[in-house]
């Protein structure tokens, strides 16, 4: 179980995340365009950017954690160069020290069509960035630790090793957090819940199957799943009625362009 | 040895930029200090004496050179403890490599990789030596040079960590020159073979160690610099004499030097950590 308090996480002088409180037990989506603080929320989790707030892993606060094996894994790439070697001694090295077993994520990273040579022969920075995903993703799941953390792992995945993925999450038996921006996921995992990321806020949490049949309209609406507030405006994702199916942009990087052809519409109906 | 030990020093010495400079850098100017500036005019002196000004010329040759090879390990290090500063902020709390660990291991890590580029050097000066006089020159005192090499190997890591520490505590990771800081610090004291600091040499933080490392390969008095200004080294070889050096470099000076300056980059590595983030590894692959 992860849970964030008051969260607040400032770069370079800028706030990413805006008092971020959330609570992740089971399996969870978090959904947001690209650039509004999901991979940022997930940096915090991890120990790896400075921040405000609460961050508790198994009511443990984060702060205080020394050598907990087995408790969180992640496939942020940056976690795993801990030597200037190749990827497969990589691999090797961060199971030993998180204490699981190596084979298995060879395995899962070759289902996942990396071959064991590549690794063997390249950094993993001299990997492509979809094949670095891939062996991240896969080290992470195979580390079989309580809590895992995964930053867009459908990144450049062709579509069989996509649900090759899917079912890899679905048994996996620990607390599960995954960011994407990709809409087809809410289909893929119906009974996974999903919190909504926009402008370093976080929204929901909303069941992925019912969010997976709502529509997006303008404005606050009762009832709706989530309401969302953005720099061009509020909209709502409700069960029933008019609007566009949140599916139907297929990222949610086009959500802006739906709220400004709404907000142009809606100007050049006033004139 | 630990898994993590072993990986951290197999990276540090078989990188492809490390093993340019530190080796086939470092041997081309061994190379040419063997066949171009090492000129013996005839007629030559007895063996004994020939022999002895070997001993001083090769001394001096893998001291100064092995601070190149040194300098270039340094850089590794120096980047290495850039791409790594994030998975150490994670693996320390989620994994089996506690704070304490990391530390003990990567310091190993990083003094056994300068000191075996070190070595290296050395194994090349005595071998090129060989091949072009026909003269095998061991070390006066080996055990006083192999530890003056673990201390500069000490100095470096420390100093090198800085360097990496001061950049991403800067947030610039690729801030152009700034990992090439350690070679240029060699280079440097490079330059104190022509060039006499006198007293003044005890405020470089590599410099007296060098001299130190003459002395101890060469059996002879150590000097603040300027080992190839003037005659007075040479001659006085040549005559069969102990060499007088201008300005003579006090053992404990230098020692105390080193001592201060490996501690003032230990200390400003710790502070330094404190405001240092971790690197994407988005920004490290384009630079």
């Amino acid at each position: 179980m992860i849970r964030v308090e008051g969260l607040r996480v400032v770069l370079r002088g800028s706030e990413i995340l805006h008092g971020v409180s959330a609570d992740f037990r089971g399996k969870h989506i978090v959904l947001g365009p690209n650039g509004h603080g999901k991979t940022t929320l997930f940096k915090a989790i991890a120990g790896l950017v400075p921040y405000r707030g609460i961050i508790e892993v198994d009511g443990r606060p984060l702060d205080r954690l020394r050598g907990a094996t087995g408790l969180l894994a992640t496939n942020l790439a940056e976690v795993y160069m801990l030597a200037p070697v190749s990827a497969l001694e990589l691999l090797f090295l961060f199971n030993n020290l998180a204490g699981s077993d190596p084979e298995r994520a060879v395995k899962l990273i070759e289902e996942l069509g990396v071959s064991r040579e590549l690794l063997a022969k390249r950094k993993l920075w001299e990997l492509s960035a979809g094949t670095r995903k891939a062996f991240t993703t896969a080290v992470a799941l195979a580390s079989d630790s309580r809590n895992v953390l995964l930053d867009e792992p459908f990144e450049q995945l062709d579509p069989a090793k996509k649900l090759r993925l899917v079912s890899e999450l679905r048994k996996y038996g620990g607390v599960v957090i995954m960011n994407t921006h990709e809409t087809w996921v809410l289909e893929a995992l119906p009974d996974w819940e999903v919190h909504l990321v926009f402008d370093g806020h976080i929204y929901g949490p909303a069941q992925a199957g019912k969010l997976a049949k709502a529509t997006l309209v303008e404005g606050k609406r009762d009832g709706a799943l989530v309401t969302i507030e953005t720099q061009f405006g509020q909209f709502s994702l409700i069960e029933e009625g008019g609007g566009r199916a949140l599916t139907e942009l297929l990222t949610l990087d086009r959500v802006y362009d739906f709220l400004s052809n709404m907000s142009l519409k809606r100007k050049l109906a006033h004139g | 040895m630990t898994l993590y030990l072993y990986l951290k020093l197999k990276g540090l010495t078989t990188d492809r930029s490390v093993l340019f400079w530190g080796i086939f850098f470092t041997l081309f100017w061994v190379l040419m200090w063997a066949y171009v500036f090492t000129q013996l005019k005839e007629p030559l002196p007895p063996r004994e004496i020939l022999e002895k000004i070997h001993k001083v010329n090769t001394a001096l040759a893998y001291s100064y050179l092995g601070a190149l090879a040194m300098g270039s390990v340094s850089v590794g290090l120096a980047m290495s403890v850039l791409t790594s500063s994030s998975a150490v902020a994670y693996a320390t709390r989620f994994t089996r490599l506690t704070p304490a660990r990391y530390l003990v291991e990567d310091f190993l890590a990083g003094v056994a990789a300068v000191t075996a580029f070190a070595l290296a050097c050395v194994a090349m000066v005595v071998a090129v030596n060989y091949a072009r006089f026909g003269i095998l020159v061991i070390p006066e005192n080996s055990v006083l040079l192999v530890l003056y090499l673990v201390l500069c190997g000490i100095l470096l890591y420390w100093f090198s960590r800085c360097i990496a520490l001061a950049m991403l505590a800067l947030g610039k990771p690729r801030l152009p020159l700034l990992n090439m800081v350690p070679l240029i610090l060699a280079s440097l004291n490079y330059a104190t073979l022509w060039v006499d600091l006198e007293n003044k040499v005890y405020a470089l933080p590599l410099a007296p160690l060098l001299s130190l490392m003459v002395s101890a390969a060469a059996g002879i008095e150590p000097a603040t610099g300027g080992w190839l200004s003037g005659d007075w080294l040479w001659m006085a070889l040549a005559r069969g004499e102990a060499p007088k050096p201008p300005c003579l470099l006090d053992a404990k000076l230098a020692l105390l030097s080193t001592t201060v300056w490996a501690s003032v980059f230990f200390v400003a590595s710790l502070v330094l950590v404190r405001r240092a983030r971790g690197v994407p590894v988005e920004e490290l692959s384009t630079s």
